[in-house]
């Protein structure tokens, strides 16, 4: 089944201001007025200052760290579990 | 003792509200990878394959309020990852469905689109909470609130 939702935001707050997820600053509109990011945007925490930072930018915009894709690690680990298990089953077969 | 409980999810989801939000429902999900990289894996090496399975399957905690659902993708002992939200006002189509075991949900956003399945062993009352946001993204009648 596909629809959209059919219940309008409650709560007494206003539908369309919100703080920003990065400077905290209130923001009436999908961008930012004060740092301009895109408020609804996909977000990630810094892992070394916490802070949320927009997922499509390699920096954090607080201190600086640089971002890497956790699939720098994941592929080579996978690639090295297969070669390991592949050469323990040729030493089983042929001892 | 359960890895998530209505205690530790809704504690990992309360750092992201804005003030005066309220949260109605969460539940825990998985995105596994293609069955076309599955099944090749899993033909390669059994154990590997099931390893690597594992290793590329994304968590989500998703949490629905007054105003957004929010997506937390998470690794380890809910330390979050990255965080997306749709606005309930602005809402793209949302396709969902319930099986004998798996709730699915799919929010067709062409921007940032979010796809996983809601086991309903994934956590205690996994199942009333995902068929309640099932329920309130699609508009069918049904599910607990």
């Amino acid at each position: 089944m596909t629809s959209g939702p059919n219940f309008p935001p409650q709560g007494g707050y206003p539908a369309n201001t919100r703080p920003c997820p990065y400077c905290r600053m209130p923001a009436t509109m999908q961008f930012c007025e004060t740092c301009g990011r895109d408020t609804t945007a996909p977000r990630r925490p810094c892992p070394h200052c916490r802070q949320m930072v927009p997922s499509n930018e390699p920096r954090c915009w607080n201190c600086g760290t640089q971002f890497r894709n956790e699939m720098w690690w994941k592929i080579p680990l996978i690639v090295l579990i297969f070669v390991i298990a592949i050469i323990l089953s040729l030493i089983i077969r042929f001892a | 003792m359960a890895r998530f409980d209505d205690n530790n999810v809704p504690a990992a989801i309360l750092p992201h509200l804005e003030p005066g939000e309220q949260l109605y429902h969460w539940a825990f999900g998985v995105k596994q990878p293609s069955i076309l990289l599955m099944l090749p894996l899993f033909a390669l090496a059994i154990l590997p394959g099931a390893i690597a399975t594992q290793m590329l399957t994304k968590n989500y905690i998703i949490g629905l309020t007054d105003r957004r659902l929010i997506v937390l993708r998470f690794s380890g002992k809910l330390q979050v990852k990255e965080v997306s939200e749709y606005r309930l006002n602005n809402m793209p189509p949302v396709e969902a469905s319930t099986g004998p075991l798996f709730t699915h949900i799919k929010v067709k956003d062409p921007q940032r689109p979010f796809v996983a399945k809601f086991h309903r062993m994934g956590m205690p009352n996994n199942r009333m909470h995902s068929q309640a946001i099932e329920a309130a993204l699609t508009g069918r009648p049904g599910g607990a609130r």
